[in-house]
């Protein structure tokens, strides 16, 4: 048994590949010959062993780590419910789909629907925490039923859509269409975002979640947040108010 | 047994179990701090007539508290385990929900056992309440005028310990208030206990029962009451005047020795002529704190 799992490109991957296996709860329990033979949906080829795609070192750990570019690799970590997944540059689109707990940490970008919902799935993430350092692509959030997603860098259109509840923290700007027929989600927004129509502006205050919000991201990860956004005023939004209004849009008032 | 001229008695403090949760207010800054920890740790200082028995632990730095501002640990004791809810939902409900500015939050995280209390609140939202989940911790979030109140759904629950104590016997009123006094400064910032009563001291400490009421549980102390010197069987010594107790509750028996053993070195002034502790003859509270063994080593 090794610390973690590291998974390094052989070379860069050509086509798209589907990582829905690749999650850390569910590799700790293969051994390293069935990691080998571990077998990956390849567009063009049929299937791939992740031997043949990577190098593999490690086994029995609930770290995976994946070094190197995965952004051609969709839905690793999806389903996952504990353990740790960490990228050191970018990852692919579906990051993390209806995962039920653990932590995605993202160093670079991550690409469309982290934490989402898996194709035909009524919510996403239940649970969890997905950190992404870098830009995420469409749909961030969307459908989230619980848990944590912080994204440091710009995030793309479509953030926070219909979510069901849970905290998206946007560090930077957002694109438009931002938590539209969102329910009772909580959306902290650090940089410019298009507060949609269906939104009402209620008030600017302190809200006292957010201390302990951003603390948490600082504090277990690292995330580049100042003691001025945690402490800072925020104009709230409730929405969408064309679901039930319950969820929000905390719009934080730079000096 | 004697310490500076002070005779100690040899004879024990004797205390009872009880339950605890430690309560972490913060607020914007220290007057508002104050305001709200003031009136949570009003009238509770003993649970005789008061239900509880409360008083800040100590006072904490924006660094030490979960939201970023200036807090203040607060322990609640009860005698029940069911009791602590009740106690900690009437006074966080009254006393901190109230009060502009504040938070609340649960200071025994690791404790295995769990009380609703933020749970319990919510409902004062009518409906515009919303959780908020921090890691595996869930806050509740109630709207108020001001703003809104966050307040933590869950808070630890221990077992401890009531009841620690030791009486301060003296030639004089000032002589026995300046040693109790300076008892309290060096337990005051000591971690895990409180003394309940005001400024940490009981003028008026009690027996139990009473000569003349059936219905009252616990009535004046007349064998430590100097005036009662010349009519009532007496434990005074010739020359004190004046007596005063300090009650410490604490998380564990070793904080409360070592509470004990700080305030009764402390109190060892001139003027004071002995050092004694409260005690039902062992029968009624299992924790007995043994003055003697607590001082062996100390000159």
């Amino acid at each position: 048994m090794s610390d973690a799992i590291t998974l390094t490109p052989k070379s860069p991957f050509k086509g798209l590949i589907s990582g829905e296996a690749l999650a850390p709860d569910r590799l700790a329990a293969l051994s390293g010959s069935q990691l080998s033979a571990l077998l990956l949906p390849v567009e063009g080829q049929g299937t791939v062993a992740l031997a043949d795609l990577c190098r593999i070192e490690g086994d029995g750990a609930t770290t995976l780590r994946c070094d190197g570019d995965w952004s051609a690799v969709s839905g690793l970590g999806s389903g996952m419910a504990s353990g740790r997944l960490e990228f050191t540059g970018n990852s692919g689109s579906d990051l993390g789909v209806g995962m039920q707990g653990g932590v995605i940490v993202v160093r670079g970008d991550a690409g469309a629907n982290i934490g989402g919902a898996p194709a035909g799935a009524s919510k996403g993430m239940t649970g969890g925490e997905i950190i992404v350092f870098g830009r995420a692509g469409a749909n961030a959030g969307c459908r989230m039923r619980r848990g944590m997603i912080y994204v440091a860098g710009a995030a793309g259109t479509g953030a926070g859509q219909s979510m069901i509840a849970g905290t998206l923290v946007l560090g930077a700007a957002a694109g438009n269409n931002l938590g539209l027929w969102n329910k009772r989600g909580s959306i902290v927004a650090l940089g410019q975002v298009a507060i949609p129509v269906t939104y009402g502006y209620a008030c600017s205050y302190h809200p006292p979640a957010v201390p302990l919000l951003l603390g948490r991201l600082a504090r277990l990860y690292g995330a580049p947040l100042t003691p001025a956004q945690a402490g800072g005023q925020y104009r709230r939004y409730s929405g969408d108010l064309a679901e039930s209004g319950k969820g929000e849009i905390l719009a934080w008032m730079a000096a | 047994m004697e310490i500076r001229g002070v005779f100690i008695e040899d004879t024990f403090a004797e205390a009872f179990s009880m339950r605890v949760a430690r309560v972490i207010v913060t607020a914007r800054n220290e007057r508002w701090l104050r305001a709200a920890t003031d009136k949570f740790t009003g009238f509770a200082t003993s649970v005789i007539a008061c239900k509880c028995e409360a008083a800040v632990e100590g006072w904490l730095a924006p660094a030490e508290t979960p939201d970023g501002r200036p807090g203040a640990k607060i322990l609640l004791f009860t005698m029940a385990s069911a009791d602590l809810p009740k106690r900690l939902v009437e006074r966080v409900g009254q006393t901190v929900l109230t009060c502009p500015t504040t938070a609340c939050f649960d200071g025994l995280p690791d404790a295995p056992d769990k009380v609703k209390v933020g749970g319990s609140l919510r409902f004062f939202g009518d409906g515009f309440q919303s959780s908020k989940m921090v890691g595996p911790e869930r806050f509740w979030r109630i709207p108020v005028m001001e703003g809104e109140f966050l307040v933590q759904e869950k808070f630890g629950m221990l077992r401890a310990i009531a009841g620690g104590n030791f009486l301060i016997g003296a030639e004089s009123a000032d002589a026995a208030l300046a040693a109790a006094e300076a008892a309290i400064d060096v337990m005051d910032p000591l971690p895990g206990v409180i003394m309940p009563f005001p400024g940490g001291v009981v003028r008026s400490g009690s027996k139990v029962g009473s000569r003349k009421s059936k219905t009252m549980i616990a009535s004046t102390n007349d064998a430590y009451c100097p005036t009662l010197r010349a009519v009532t069987p007496t434990s005074l010594p010739d020359g004190v005047n004046s007596v005063l107790e300090i009650v410490i509750n604490g998380l564990d028996a070793p904080l409360i020795e070592n509470a004990m053993r700080a305030g009764i070195l402390a109190a060892c002034l001139p003027g004071v002529r002995f050092i004694t502790a409260g005690n039902y003859g062992g029968k009624l509270g299992p924790h007995h704190f043994q003055l003697h063994q607590i001082l062996a080593g100390v000159s």
